[in-house]
């Protein structure tokens, strides 16, 4: 087994709110896309010593509203999708804060076809990012 | 027919690490010897693929790291820009 990075080390002290904060995946929205990519996380890291599978998501935290994420972290995105804290925490999911806000990692508990689509159903249908545009 | 669309190495372009700056695993790419530091590439995936520059390799025991620099645009705003430019024909 290789020595995966604990992401222990870049976790904020950060607790959102259930009912004030919007969760947003960006696109594709796949449940094929989530496994590739928490079982890439899971490869390089752990959370509590076991590897780490979970997926990246942008919070409306504090200086973060919907438009300003689609704009900045997630502007290379064409689709997204939406959900909220509360209904992701309900479901059993939980949220840390790592790196810098608006960042977090959803984390799942087995990285998981039946769990990617679970969660996926927490989420709304996929919208078109409009902040990602075709220049002409 | 078209060929399908191959991104040069798959990452999420939101799955960032202390860097500030998405990852991907060089064992992951089509051609790995073409990630080279500053080299240009297609990242994402096939549905959804965009521009980045590599900015850095590093060697961890879960495999070598790829951190990379996404660019601005659609990679079609690049070739419509190169095609306006005569750069794809000269």
């Amino acid at each position: 087994m290789n020595d995966r990075e604990r992401i222990d080390e870049y976790l904020r002290d950060e607790v959102p709110p259930d009912d004030a904060v919007v969760v947003v995946r960006g696109g594709p929205i796949a449940a094929e896309k989530l496994i590739e990519h928490a079982q890439r996380q899971a490869r390089g890291y752990t959370y509590r010593g076991e590897p780490m599978f979970s997926i990246s998501v942008s919070l409306t935290v504090t200086g973060w509203d919907l438009a300003s994420l689609l704009a900045g972290p997630l502007s290379s995105r064409s689709t997204y999708a939406l959900s909220t804290v509360g209904t992701v925490r309900a479901a059993g999911f939980d949220l840390l804060p790592t790196y810098e806000a608006p960042h977090y990692d959803l984390l799942l508990e087995t990285g998981e076809y039946s769990e990617a689509e679970r969660l996926l159903s927490l989420f709304s249908a996929p919208e078109s990012n409009p902040y990602k545009r075709r220049g002409r | 027919m078209s060929a399908p669309i191959e991104v040069d190495i798959p990452c999420d372009p939101t799955q960032i690490d202390h860097t500030g700056l998405p990852w991907a695993f060089l064992d992951e790419a089509a051609h790995p010897d073409r990630i080279m530091q500053g080299a240009i590439v297609i990242t994402g995936d096939a549905d959804d693929p965009v521009f980045a520059r590599v900015a850095s390799l590093t060697e961890k025991s879960s495999g070598v790291t790829v951190h990379l620099e996404i660019l601005p645009g659609d990679p079609l705003d690049y070739v419509e820009a190169m095609r306006r430019a005569h750069l794809l024909t000269a």
